[in-house]
């Protein structure tokens, strides 16, 4: 899916008072820029560290400061397995709250820089387990997107599920480029 | 009645207002761990300490109370450090608390000791440890205060495990809270900025995370309504303007040159609402150094060569811009 349909999508299943926690990465570029936000402190990133890893497990504390919202985690498929033991954290403490994976089989952010400095890339593309197995076997629900109009009606049910659901959605990354060459030089990655 | 320093620190995290510990235990601080049971407060353990310190994190970016996470001495607290890292460079209110080697031997080369405070000491505005249990509250209260008070960030202590273990005197108590309250600016400072603003052509906003902290939201709106002028946020500013609002402009900050940054190329005047230099490089919104700024923070502007400000108003931000938008 191509990125600004995601964000407009989540926008689309979130209340104005929820909170999007959202990982360091290519997915950080779009939902930064894009997801229209309305109260402070409902869109959450790591700015001044800008660091990886933290969207998913961040959930928890977030869902425990604010019980009445609704918690949405969105990350990279990088980022999600970084602490994505937590799980089991999640499930045993009954925390529960819904978790976007973009999945695009790379370190997509450092993929986008090489390509755009160097015209290639290399050492950052990987390979996922199937998530909603992985999911599952922490008894926690999975969801897979293979269609376009299947992720806000799949994102509200997520976000409705009375556990952590976990949805893998495929993104189609060559808006990167085309984005970077629309507005200019990238000066930096975060 | 306490009467052992694990209890006592308990009954300090308890008056601090404190209702989760995110962490994983070890054996130098079983007492510790032991301990809360007995309290109001929930220890949600994880499966990897690093996790513990996130969720610490975004609990104190939510609530503005200090988010605490704990783990043993070592590996354990060494992993606390990118979460208390992620906090003190986001300004966010957090305390880390690890065990540590006992005074018996954390003098000499011995088994699974670091200089933990050493490690800590950079990433964090306040870090100690604690070498005698009478030390524990004013250790405590301390750490809460720094990480709460403006500008919030992460503090960090470590308790040796011999210390853990010994006992306190009976009348030995938490220490009672003094809130820092902020307060209005000072009139001449006020003067200043709307000097500046009454000639100002192009005046633009970009409202940063301090806005966020302070509560400032409404304020913000009826400022840039009453004087009409357009409002961009910081990343971790989201939200503290409304993106449908027909002032806003929208979030802006590592793009060279995004459509939002159209509007700063224009501006002579940048008016700056909670921003913090972390959040992104002032080069990118007053590339030659020129635009007039004026700062509005609970804190003095940090130093950068392109953030030379023309006037700077410390105090509470929606006092500020209710005091400007009245002029």
């Amino acid at each position: 899916m191509k990125p600004p349909r995601i964000v407009a999508d989540i926008r689309s299943a979130m209340g104005e008072s929820d909170i999007v926690l959202v990982d360091t990465g290519a997915v950080k570029m779009w939902m930064a820029r894009l997801y229209p936000t309305y109260q402070p402190n409902t869109c959450l990133v790591s700015n001044g560290l800008s660091t990886m890893a933290f969207a998913f497990p961040g959930a928890i504390g977030a869902k425990l400061a604010c019980p009445d919202s609704k918690i949405l985690a969105v990350c990279g498929d990088a980022g999600f397995l970084m602490n994505a033991q937590e799980l089991e954290t999640a499930i045993r403490e009954h925390v529960h709250f819904a978790v976007l994976i973009w999945v695009d089989e790379s370190y997509g952010l450092i993929k986008w820089k090489m390509d755009l400095e160097l015209g290639h890339h290399s050492s950052v593309d990987f390979r996922n387990p199937d998530f909603v197995k992985y999911a599952e076997s922490f008894g926690a629900k999975g969801y897979r997107i293979d269609q376009t109009n299947k992720l806000l009606p799949i994102l509200k049910q997520a976000l409705a599920d009375d556990t952590v659901s976990i949805i893998a959605c495929p993104v189609d990354y060559s808006e990167n480029i085309k984005l970077t060459n629309n507005l200019g030089t990238l000066t930096e990655p975060f | 009645m306490t009467s052992s320093v694990a209890k006592l620190l308990v009954k300090c995290l308890e008056n601090e207002g404190v209702k989760y510990i995110f962490g994983i235990p070890g054996e130098e601080n079983i007492h510790f761990i032991d301990a809360l049971r007995d309290s109001s407060i929930r220890f949600v353990l994880v499966r990897h300490e690093q996790a513990a310190s996130f969720m610490a994190d975004m609990y104190g970016r939510l609530t503005g109370q200090a988010g605490v996470c704990a783990a043993t001495l070592g590996p354990g607290a060494i992993n606390l450090l990118l979460g208390v890292t992620d906090a003190f460079t986001d300004s966010v209110p957090l305390v880390a608390i690890s065990a540590q080697v006992g005074l018996n031997r954390i003098f000499k080369e011995t088994h699974q000791f670091v200089d933990l405070p050493n490690m800590f000491k950079p990433v964090t505005k306040y870090c100690g440890l604690v070498m005698t249990p009478n030390a524990l509250p004013e250790m405590v209260r301390k750490a809460f205060k720094e990480a709460q008070k403006p500008r919030p960030g992460a503090c960090y202590l470590a308790i040796p495990e011999d210390i853990e273990s010994m006992t306190v005197p009976d009348h030995t108590f938490p220490l009672p809270i003094n809130v820092v309250r902020e307060d209005a600016p000072s009139p001449s400072q006020i003067k200043r900025a709307v000097d500046v603003l009454e000639n100002a052509k192009t005046p633009i906003i970009l409202a940063g995370h301090g806005a966020a902290r302070s509560n400032a939201r409404d304020a913000l709106i009826r400022f840039s309504e009453r004087l009409q002028i357009p409002v961009a946020t910081t990343f971790h500013g989201k939200g503290v303007f409304p993106d449908n609002h027909p002032n806003a402009l929208g979030a802006m900050g590592f793009m060279r040159h995004d459509y939002v940054n159209f509007g700063f190329d224009e501006a002579d005047v940048l008016i700056c609402v909670g921003y913090d230099l972390q959040e992104f490089d002032p080069v990118q919104i007053n590339p030659k150094g020129d635009k007039k700024i004026v700062h509005i923070q609970q804190y003095p502007a940090e130093v950068d060569s392109h953030y030379h400000l023309a006037v700077g108003i410390e105090g509470s931000i929606s006092i500020a811009l209710e005091e400007l938008s009245r002029k």
